[in-house]
């Protein structure tokens, strides 16, 4: 599971944008962190960001932009596309749940360490990671 | 799904993992055994009080607003099959014993002690004040706390009841609770996300 790529995407979506995310897996644990993305160009993901920095974060914690050419292996026919991976937006969910949404990739280990120096970088703003979240982040991003 | 929609009811699902992480903790703050109704009630204000500060859920299901007060069906099920296996079968699940209170309702108490390397002090923080509001309360007292028009939570529960949605709107929770603390909760609002 670590790496893998899941479309959040249900019916009730309807036009509304929504996130693809990123699975980070952490031995011991029957759940998991997820970072949700979007494409680069949304109008919602932008405003999220505002959000954020209208909050007085900055870019670097709040989001990592990738070309998700260069980091992701797509199963299916999707191109990889500048996406805005929303670190400041991480949440946990059961590995059971997360299972239910349809894998549409890989991130390579490249994209994991950005991802996770990212989810670092927000850490000193947010109470929201646990010790031991840090710690295995700490882990990935120096691996 | 970013915010946008007045409806955004679930931000994550329900996890039944962080809800047994939680109930350690919260168990040990209550300092005796849970009923269902603490367990759900004390799962559902950790929630809230963990989306008013940073805009995402601990535990996760969307907020139903049954006759009870707002509930998550999951969570309530989930509960609800483990009291039948343990009055037919005596059967206890993994994690926890359970026994019975002075007035006969299933008690449950986490047989491990919280892992509080894995809770976020942001976690811990809306722990702690659910129990602060949750536990003094009788059962009358909660359910006024949850259905009246003068707390937060009961306006947006009866605003859910009055439009005949299946679920409670997190912005009507945040306007409500901004409302009432005379706080600006705007680009909280717009960040929200929904991975349901």
């Amino acid at each position: 599971m670590q790496g893998h790529i899941f479309q959040i995407s249900r019916a009730e979506h309807g036009n509304l944008p929504h996130p693809f995310v990123v699975v980070l897996e952490f031995s011991g644990n029957a759940d998991c962190l997820v970072v949700p993305a979007f494409s680069a160009d949304g109008h919602k993901v932008n405003d999220i960001i505002q959000a954020r920095l209208d909050e007085g974060h900055r870019l670097d914690q709040i989001a990592v932009t990738m070309d998700n050419a260069q980091y992701v292996q797509f199963d299916t026919s999707h191109t990889g596309k500048l996406a805005h991976w929303l670190v400041a937006d991480f949440d946990r969910m059961a590995i059971s749940d997360i299972r239910k949404y349809p894998k549409i990739g890989s991130m390579n280990a490249a994209g994991l360490k950005l991802i996770a120096a990212g989810l670092l970088s927000f850490a000193p703003c947010t109470y929201r990671l646990s010790k031991a979240a840090q710690k295995k982040l700490r882990q990935l991003a120096e691996g | 799904m970013p915010a946008g929609s007045s409806h955004l009811s679930q931000l994550i699902p329900y996890n039944a993992v962080q809800f047994d992480r939680c109930m350690a903790y919260l168990a040990q703050k209550w300092a005796r055994g849970l009923t269902r109704y603490d367990m759900v009630k004390l799962h559902v204000m950790t929630d809230v009080y963990h989306v008013l500060e940073t805009g995402h859920q601990s535990i996760g299901g969307p907020l139903e607003p049954w006759n009870l007060g707002p509930v998550v069906a999951r969570s309530w099920a989930r509960l609800s099959r483990w009291e039948r296996r343990f009055d037919q079968l005596g059967e206890e699940p993994p994690g926890y014993a359970l026994g019975r209170s002075d007035k006969g309702y299933t008690t449950y108490r986490p047989t491990a002690a919280p892992d509080l390397d894995e809770l976020a002090a942001s976690e811990l923080a809306a722990m702690d004040r659910a129990v602060e509001l949750l536990k003094p309360m009788s059962f009358d007292e909660s359910q006024r706390f949850f259905h009246g028009d003068k707390t937060f939570m009961g306006q947006a529960y009866n605003s859910a009841r009055r439009n005949h949605q299946k679920q409670i709107s997190w912005a009507d929770i945040i306007d409500a609770y901004a409302d009432q603390e005379g706080i600006d909760l705007t680009d909280l609002k717009r960040r929200l996300i929904s991975y349901c």
